[in-house]
């Protein structure tokens, strides 16, 4: 049985392996161009940031709730922007700029003095985030000579502006997903070799910034752009 | 020189009112008050006294927390020791079950509290012991008990002895009310007030601080209030006897006592938040407002303190804060307020409805709380 899914296992892989092997290592393989630039636009959804109580202390110790408080960073759409150099036939490395504003959210609700409903007080930040990125186009499944797939995983530093840039905190990102490229466009000669467009998902992991600690917070993400090759 | 004092009552009766029963200004007269003072401060001194009402009335508005202020020139200067350590002495008097010795350790204990907060400067030296009483206007900061059954509410109280061309603090004098029970046990007993948490509360005043209103409270039968919870040991109203819950320094306590005496990197590492709370359109004089940290869940707490309704807070944690109003309503409004001022508490708990981002080092810029009446 364990044979039989070890066998399995490897003529499934040499399938997926072999017509990769057959593409050329030329511009072929992701398109036309070594250098690329890309502008879109990006979506980054909503992390929670925990949850904390206005506590008092009571005679005994224990704690004495005057109200409930929650808080995530909302979701918020911006810009971004890509530049990538192509190292290998199926290896990208890019340097990326993403610009968002999202709002900070804290809703209070359960007073101990007031019956009055949930109350959301927000803010909104501004969300700046550079780092580096590596693309891997594994070549399958294909999806037509003008359409290609990559996997991307990234790491950025953040830097989060808040009350319009009086206080600045610094955190980290961490990116990981996976995306499309089309070819809209292409010629062989001439400054600009291509143009297409891109989409991706991932999966946008910040830490510290504006969160209250230091663990990791995971939020959803995409992006559109049109790129540029040279 | 100006004298007053201020205490902790076990219900929320103000010892104010209970002074102001005594000809307080005719007895502190006949006390040679500028004899300890050197010819210069006798020359310049000018001997008053001043109730609670008098301080409260001078509660600075334009800062954290809340703090006395004195009135020097026409202008409101914080009321802190000029110099550190302040020199305090320990009444070599006992109490059943509370020997000298005893009062000296938990007041060494309540003195190491407020001294080891790590944004403030302030500090205190034990002088030793002395047969001198608290309340003697003789240079001396001294402490101890005193059997005050007149005082049948008050736990402990503190008076001041202050310069009034610098607003410094020349002496602060302490005493417990010895009609009570008390304790130094380490987990307390039953049926005595800690000595250790009362102690807190009045180095506290000691050191310049006023009350803080962030606490909750219910009607006694009595018509005294029950403290249910409170999360500053300078709330005015003390814990039931048998416990030590009050032996810790709150955020509010820390935000003050760092006010008043920073540290190095306090004001730029901390920052702080302004506004005004109206009503109608008009300013509300005496509104509590707390600033709520959503990050680490701790308050602070303010009054607003003019007519304008404004208010200021400082020693807050960088970040987003939520901003509550509420009427005072957990202890009698003499216990913050000259009786003659016209405080509104017909207003609603109400929140402001945008997060307040506090700066580092810098204000947040002011801020509007309209209520509404209930």
């Amino acid at each position: 049985m364990t044979r039989a899914i070890v066998s399995a296992a490897f003529l499934l892989t040499t399938a997926l392996v072999v017509p990769a092997r057959a593409q050329s290592p030329s511009d072929s393989a992701t398109g036309p161009g070594r250098l690329e630039v890309a502008f879109g636009a990006a979506w980054i959804g909503s992390a929670t940031l925990g949850s904390r109580d206005a506590n008092e202390t009571t005679s005994a110790g224990t704690d004495f709730r005057l109200f409930a408080s929650s808080t995530e960073l909302a979701g918020g759409s911006g810009i971004d922007a890509h530049v990538a150099v192509r190292v290998t036939p199926r290896l990208e490395a890019e340097a990326y700029l993403t610009y968002t504003k999202p709002e900070l959210q804290t809703r209070v609700d359960s007073d101990f003095e007031s019956s009055n409903g949930p109350l959301t007080a927000s803010d909104s930040i501004q969300q700046f985030t550079i780092g580096g990125a590596a693309l891997w186009y594994p070549g399958v499944p294909r999806l037509g000579s003008r359409v290609h797939l990559f996997v991307r995983g990234g790491i950025g530093g953040l830097r989060q502006l808040e009350n319009g840039g009086t206080l600045v905190v610094t955190g980290r990102e961490y990116e990981a997903g996976a995306g499309v490229k089309m070819m809209l466009a292409s010629r062989g000669s001439g400054w600009w070799k291509g143009i297409g467009a891109r989409a991706d998902a991932r999966a946008v992991i910040r830490q510290k910034g504006v969160a209250f600690d230091d663990s990791a917070h995971t939020s959803p993400a995409v992006s559109a752009s049109i790129f540029v090759r040279f | 020189m100006s004298s007053w004092f201020d205490g902790l009552t076990t219900s929320g009766i103000p010892l104010i009112r209970r002074l102001s029963e005594i000809p307080l200004t005719r007895r502190l007269s006949q006390i040679p008050l500028i004899l300890s003072l050197s010819k210069d401060e006798r020359r310049r001194a000018v001997a008053m006294l001043l109730t609670g009402l008098c301080i409260l009335s001078h509660l600075q508005p334009a800062f954290a927390y809340v703090k006395f202020g004195v009135r020097v020139g026409g202008q409101t200067v914080t009321l802190k020791w000029a110099q550190t350590p302040a020199r305090y002495f320990v009444t070599d008097a006992s109490v059943p079950g509370v020997t000298a010795t005893d009062l000296q350790g938990a007041l060494g204990r309540a003195f190491a509290s407020w001294q080891g907060v790590p944004t403030s400067a302030i500090s205190y030296q034990l002088g030793g012991f002395t047969n001198a009483r608290p309340g003697d206007e003789d240079g001396l900061s001294t402490i101890g008990f005193r059997n005050r059954p007149d005082l049948d509410r008050v736990l402990g109280s503190t008076s001041f002895l202050v310069d009034n061309t610098t607003g410094a603090l020349l002496e602060s004098d302490i005493f417990f009310n010895a009609s009570f029970a008390w304790s130094v046990a380490s987990n307390g007993e039953a049926g005595k007030f800690d000595l250790e948490s009362i102690a807190l509360h009045e180095i506290g005043h000691f050191s310049g601080l006023g009350h803080s209103a962030i606490g909750e409270t219910e009607l006694r039968p009595d018509g005294g209030r029950r403290v249910l919870a409170a999360e500053a040991v300078m709330f005015p109203i003390a814990y039931s006897a048998g416990t030590v819950t009050g032996r810790t320094l709150r955020p509010d306590d820390i935000a003050g006592i760092s006010d008043i005496y920073p540290d190095g990197g306090f004001a730029t590492a901390t920052g702080s938040l302004s506004g005004r709370v109206t009503k109608n359109g008009q300013g509300l004089f005496g509104a509590h407002i707390v600033a709520f940290d959503p990050g680490d869940g701790t308050m602070v707490g303010n009054f607003a303190l003019n007519a304008q309704g404004e208010f200021s807070m400082a020693g807050l944690r960088p970040g987003p804060h939520v901003v509550r109003v509420e009427p005072i309503d957990d202890a009698d409004l003499d216990s913050f307020f000259d009786p003659n001022r016209n405080v509104d508490i017909d207003f609603r708990v109400t929140y402001f409805d945008g997060l307040v981002i506090v700066p580092r080092g810098a204000d947040s810029g002011s801020i509007e709380i309209k209520v509404v009446q209930k």
